[in-house]
């Protein structure tokens, strides 16, 4: 066991030696991929794709409590309502990709602000999106009632739970 | 300037996401909220989560919009550049934190649902467990009480068997009729006190009897086994017991064979009555009737006898007076003369015997009767070694009869005494009185040591003319007198022989009379018959 030590110690001091080397010379390791501007937009569609498909999954799972519960019922409102938000969002973000800050003119102030025409569909798309919070706060709202609601059921034998599980 | 204006865009943009921040933490609150109502509840913890996670998202962003919104307002639009990429980026992150908080739900759901499904069926079984425990528990209180009411009920069952154990074997004990119990070897196993006295034994002796030893009869007693085989019962067998000291007793016997569940016999169960006494009683009632009718046939000789005694006696005086009294007629005169008053004397007797004769009655005291009685014959008898020994009582009430004729009763009674012991060369009379209260009788007992008088001798005593006297020296008549004028005072006479001292019980020689009379209803009354 003794005799094997040293080998053990050699081969992992070349090992991290190695390491230090190619990152002290990052040009010549070729292994870094550089994050140019269209990443984070991507990065950020793709997020809300996810959560898209998180809330599409927890939306199937909430349609298995009982309809009667009114607390789960404004937890489902919640997800349909966010998952649109999604959507909306996903387009505005796609849109707002492709229009130049020319398109809007911003002639004494920001609040002057004006979308330029011709209107287009990406122009048209471009503004209903920009009221995305027609659903987003609907759906906190939504979310808000839920567990308010819950929260009211919910005696201390926990019968509001009781009844969701029964019921899943 | 045509196109669309952007304002309610940017209010909507502010307004909402001040909106945002409220309503997200409003959620939070009450997830929050739920959590401390219920800290083991997976899925409020898990809600408040996801809450935290948009309230996170929520204030990232709408800052965000707010932040941009105030930047650009003030024309700070190269601040809002320079940080827009980190509060994107931010946003970004938060919005991938929600979906990654959101998207495990299912799985921790269900992972909690398993939990929570085991979990119930523990506590499902842990309420079975209790339930049961419960019923044991109460089975348990049941068990006691039914243990209680058994307790209960064995101990009354215990107190009545014992009162009933108690009540028969009292009757056992205290029965004056003997009660045995025997085996199939006919051993008497049990037998009380009454049985024990009957056949002779002490309470504390435990003889090995057995039946073949206390049957006098082998007849009788091979009779009794017949009916019991036969019958499994005998009632009212008048059977002859052996005492102890070789006496017989007769008794009156009932018993029932024990069987078993196949017919044989176990054993057998019996009572028998001593009927000892009242068969002497029914000898003595036989010969008081013998001696009725045999008094009144006396009565009726007697009279028809007199009168030609009357007659023979009469011509035989007149007849001696035409005689000298040396010749040979007159002196054959003077025999018939003799013989005639022997005769009469012989006569008068048996009208005493059968009562056909006065009587006068007064109240006498019997002591003083005897007294007279003792004056007149203790000469005559201390001449033959007797001696007369007197225990009269003090007191005694005094009787109603004819003082002569009891002198008479006394005077042979004594008189049979001295010839008793007159062979013997000596001997003593003991002369008793008492008083008995219970029967109101006055008794009198005149004892002597003789020779005794043999039992089968006993039952004639009292018939007229039985003597065991040689020829010419008694008539026989004595005795029967007695019985006669006893039985006219309304007494009683009897006798025993050999004596048995009724303290110790020892059985001693000679005979004892004892006379019982009534005592006097009016003391002071004097009668004339």
């Amino acid at each position: 066991m003794k005799s094997a030590l040293p080998s053990v110690r050699t081969a992992a001091g070349a090992f991290f030696g190695l390491c230090f080397f190619f990152l002290a010379l990052p040009d010549a390791a070729w292994a870094l991929q550089s994050h140019g501007p269209p990443e984070g937009i991507y990065i950020h569609q793709m997020a809300h794709i996810f959560f898209f498909g998180s809330l599409l999954y927890l939306y199937r799972d909430l349609c298995h409590t009982s309809e009667k519960d009114q607390g789960w019922r404004y937890l489902r409102w919640f997800c349909l309502l966010m998952l649109c938000w999604n959507v909306v969002a996903f387009i505005g973000h796609a849109v707002t990709f492709h229009l130049s800050e020319e398109h809007i003119a911003n002639a004494s102030s920001y609040l002057h602000s004006r979308l330029l025409g011709p209107m287009d569909a990406t122009k048209i798309l471009f503004y209903i999106t920009r009221f995305d919070h027609v659903l987003i706060v609907p759906a906190l709202f939504f979310l808000y009632r839920g567990l308010r609601t819950l929260y009211a059921q919910v005696d201390e034998t926990g019968k509001a739970y009781e009844h969701r599980e029964s019921s899943a | 300037m045509s196109g669309l204006p952007l304002l309610p865009s940017i209010l909507v943009d502010m307004i909402g996401s001040v909106a945002d921040i409220c309503f997200a933490f409003l959620a939070m609150r009450y997830a929050f909220l739920l959590t401390r109502k219920q800290p083991e509840n997976f899925v409020w913890g898990y809600l408040f989560y996801i809450c935290i996670a948009i309230s996170a998202f929520s204030i990232s962003r709408a800052t965000g919009h707010l932040v941009k919104q105030f930047l650009l307002l003030s024309g700070n639009i190269d601040i809002w550049h320079t940080i827009s990429p980190y509060t994107g980026g931010f946003n970004t992150l938060m919005l991938i934190s929600v979906s990654a908080v959101t998207l495990f739900y299912h799985k921790g759901v269900q992972t909690h649902q398993v939990i929570e499904q085991k979990a119930r069926k523990l506590k499902d079984a842990n309420r079975r467990l209790e339930e049961a425990a419960r019923e044991m528990k109460e089975l348990n209180l049941h068990l006691e009480e039914m243990n209680t009411h058994l307790e209960e009920k064995v101990r009354e069952r215990t107190a009545e068997l014992s009162r009933s154990e108690e009540k028969f074997r009292h009757l056992f004990s205290a029965s004056k009729d003997m009660v045995y119990f025997c085996n199939t070897d006919q051993d008497i196993i049990d037998i009380n006190e009454s049985g024990l006295e009957m056949l002779g034994y002490r309470p504390d002796e435990h003889p090995k009897l057995n039946l073949h030893d206390v049957f006098n009869n082998e007849g009788e007693l091979d009779t009794f086994f017949k009916a019991m085989k036969r019958d499994g019962y005998i009632k009212d067998f008048e059977a002859e017991f052996r005492r102890k000291d070789g006496s017989v007793i007769n008794v009156l016997l009932s018993a029932t064979a024990i069987k078993d569940d196949q017919g044989n016999i176990v054993s057998c169960e019996g009572i028998a009555k001593d009927l000892t006494k009242v068969k002497t009683m029914m000898e003595q009632l036989a010969a008081s009737e013998k001696m009725a009718s045999v008094g009144q046939m006396a009565a009726g000789v007697a009279h028809e006898i007199n009168t030609p005694l009357g007659i023979i006696l009469g011509y035989a005086q007149l007849m001696m007076d035409d005689f000298d009294e040396d010749s040979e007629p007159y002196q054959n005169l003077k025999v018939i003369e003799r013989q005639t008053k022997a005769s009469r004397k012989i006569v008068a007797d048996l009208l005493k015997f059968s009562r056909q004769t006065g009587s006068a009655r007064e109240n006498l005291n019997i002591n003083e009767v005897l007294h007279d009685v003792v004056a007149v014959t203790e000469h005559n008898l201390s001449l033959d070694h007797i001696r007369v020994h007197m225990d009269l009582a003090d007191n005694l009430p005094p009787v109603v009869g004819d003082a002569e004729k009891l002198r008479q009763v006394f005077v042979n009674l004594i008189n049979n005494a001295h010839h008793a012991m007159q062979k013997q060369g000596g001997g003593e009379i003991f002369i008793r009185s008492w008083y008995e209260p219970e029967s109101g009788e006055v008794v009198v007992e005149i004892r002597d040591t003789g020779h005794g008088i043999p039992e089968d001798v006993q039952a004639r005593i009292f018939d007229p003319f039985f003597t065991t006297k040689p020829v010419g020296k008694g008539t026989g008549l004595g005795l029967s007198v007695s019985y006669g004028i006893i039985q006219d005072h309304g007494g009683t006479i009897e006798v025993e022989s050999p004596v048995k001292n009724p303290e110790t019980g020892e059985v001693m020689a000679g005979t004892a009379f004892r006379i019982r009379l009534p005592e006097a209803k009016d003391p002071e009354a004097v009668l004339e018959k």
